[in-house]
């Protein structure tokens, strides 16, 4: 127990906060904060997760070979953006403690706590666990049918996205079933990547009046738990399958690139240093998109769209161009793997 | 092109439920047409999830989303794009910012707050949650199983009655079925004539052992409340661990050993 907790503070907080710290140090003070820093590093892991498993299921290496790889390189780019970043650890931008945000904490710990006292009879963890479960105790990665345990040839459609195979890496890191981890771990994780997210959208949308930065976040916990309306929605994927890989891109990759849309109109509008910043959006919407892709295949038909449409609208606002090169620009790492992922395979 | 526009509209009102969250966004989205100052963050809360929902129903979009991507089935992520709670919430905060008086500040919230739950329906009701039992959260019936039939060092293969195929390879990877989940989807177009046996109102004895041990299974779990013409002991399979609401037939002839 004590080992899986030390693990668990070591790959699941440590590493994560380290990745985010060097990118977050690029931004704006107001807009540093522990929590943005901690989802920046999420979405970096899960895309350099991407980046590695693609070759790795080229060229048939083992799960654990793919796990040591990505720790190693995971755990040193961690401890160089820290290093690279640690002075700003000091002007990190906290929140503001008041009534409206307790309430806010509240909401999102009680979400927490009944992720763990209820069950979900989704037939989609056949798949999403059954792959976690192949990869964690077989040490294979798409060679055997998730839903059956026999060998079977590569599911071309859905290995692009090693969600599950993140899970059992995830897993594997804390030394517990895949099960326990998506259900207990990973999604109370998700939970909480997901408000941090809403609440950064707040903060920027209401600068100047923190409290109505919690209010805002209060009505989304609300309009969560009460999103139930169909099988469709992203609030029902939220509650039902946290830690599917769908879930994660409706309810992580595209709230936080709703938040660096919002980031790039106001930092078009004060434009101070913004061509470094620039670069930092470029390389935080490259990593959104692949972020999305490791969690599902539809992702890389919803990011790019979206950073697209909404950096013309950036544009367009602004009355600047760069908003849209940019995203163009950062387009192009999913699109050259997905095309790459189509000749090779 | 009328079936297309139809799709659309049938996605959006299905995500819509019972219509009061769509109006309510519909009305933040003219509230900040016409109020938001900041042109940036119009362009972003109001202009861009409008050009989103336009997009959705140019009847080109569906028809390569469906016909082009083959991702018909999973049409209605699209929406996802549209950051709709975000929007509804924004509008109503800066509405309430407008207003003087405190108290009518706190009505206007608790009307919102209020068209939210009833234009919504409770995560925590959706028919899919069970109480769990265990941390895995998979049925504790499946981990009870799984247990008896798991021999160390090696794989088993087992059939399983409907309710527990999804879960059994999320708990264990050392049991292997003849079919998964993946038979259990109708509109996935996958069969299995063992399958089809198992799901019989009444299952041919004979049929079953004999497709289960075509298939190399050595166990066959069945629901106690399942009916079987005859007794799977006549065909050569014998009880080997029984539950509150299971039983388990291990094929004699084929007996898994370390």
């Amino acid at each position: 127990m004590i080992l899986n907790v030390v693990l668990g503070i070591l790959w699941l907080i440590a590493v994560p906060f380290g990745l985010g710290i060097f990118p977050c140090s690029y931004l704006q003070k107001k807009y540093r904060s522990p929590g943005m820093i901690f989802v920046v590093g999420y979405l970096i892991m899960m895309a350099l997760f991407e980046c590695e498993y693609l070759p790795a299921l080229f060229f048939k290496a083992d799960f654990r070979t793919l796990c040591l790889i990505f720790r190693l390189s995971a755990g040193f780019l961690s401890f160089s953006f820290l290093l690279l970043g640690w002075r700003d650890i000091k002007s990190l931008t906290f929140p503001k403690i008041h009534p409206l945000f307790i309430v806010f904490i509240i909401l999102v710990v009680l979400q927490c706590v009944a992720r763990w006292f209820q069950g979900v009879t989704d037939g989609d963890d056949a798949f999403f666990l059954g792959t976690a479960v192949n990869s964690y105790f077989g040490n294979s990665m798409y060679v055997l049918d998730p839903y059956t345990g026999f060998e079977t040839g590569l599911d071309v459609r859905h290995a692009i996205s090693p969600g599950g195979v993140f899970l059992a890496f995830l897993s594997d890191c804390i030394k517990l079933h895949p099960a326990i981890t998506a259900h207990i771990v990973y999604a109370d994780i998700l939970l909480i990547l997901h408000y941090i997210v809403y609440y950064g959208i707040g903060r920027i949308l209401f600068e100047k009046k923190e409290e109505n930065a919690a209010l805002f976040a209060c009505f989304i916990c609300v309009f969560d738990v009460f999103g139930n309306v169909s099988f469709f929605t992203g609030a029902t994927f939220l509650l039902t399958r946290t830690w599917q890989g769908k879930s994660v891109i409706a309810n992580l990759c595209i709230p936080f690139a709703f938040w660096l849309l919002l980031l790039l109109v106001k930092e078009e509008e004060t434009g101070k240093q913004w061509r470094q910043k620039r670069l930092i959006y470029g390389i935080l919407s490259a990593c959104t998109m692949l972020a999305a892709l490791t969690n599902a295949t539809t992702g890389v038909l919803l990011l790019p769209p979206m950073f697209l449409i909404g950096s013309a609208a950036v544009a367009i606002a602004r009355k600047k161009i760069s908003p849209v090169v940019v995203s163009m620009i950062a387009v192009l790492p999913v699109g050259i793997l997905a095309l790459l992922y189509k000749i090779c395979f | 092109m009328v079936t297309y526009l139809k799709q659309s509209l049938d996605t959006v009102l299905a995500f819509g439920g019972n219509g009061l969250l769509l109006l309510y966004f519909l009305v933040a989205v003219v509230f900040l047409l016409v109020t938001e100052k900041d042109r940036g963050i119009r362009k972003l809360m109001a202009e861009y999830p409008m050009v989103i929902l336009l997009i959705f129903f140019i009847p080109l979009f569906p028809y390569l989303v469906c016909n082009v991507f083959h991702e018909g089935e999973t049409f209605y992520r699209f929406l996802w794009l549209i950051p709709m709670s975000a929007v509804s919430t924004y509008a109503t905060i800066v509405f309430m910012e407008k207003i003087k008086f405190k108290w009518l500040k706190f009505v206007i919230g608790a009307v919102a707050l209020i068209c939210i739950a009833i234009g919504g329906n409770p995560g925590y009701q959706s028919p899919v949650m069970i109480p769990a039992t265990n941390a895995y959260q998979i049925p504790e019936q499946v981990i009870e199983l799984c247990d008896a039939m798991n021999v160390p060092g090696r794989e088993v293969e087992a059939v399983f009655p409907h309710e527990l195929v999804p879960y059994v390879r999320q708990y264990t990877p050392y049991i292997k079925m003849p079919y998964g989940y993946e038979t259990l989807v109708a509109r996935w177009g996958f069969t299995d004539d063992l399958e089809y046996e198992m799901l019989n109102d009444v299952s041919n004895a004979e049929n079953l052992t004999g497709l289960a041990r075509e298939r190399g299974c050595h166990y066959i779990v069945l629901n106690k409340n399942h009916y079987v013409d005859k007794s799977l002991t006549d065909y050569g399979f014998e009880v080997f661990f029984e539950t509150e609401g299971y039983i388990v037939y291990v094929d004699s002839s084929n007996i898994p050993k370390c």
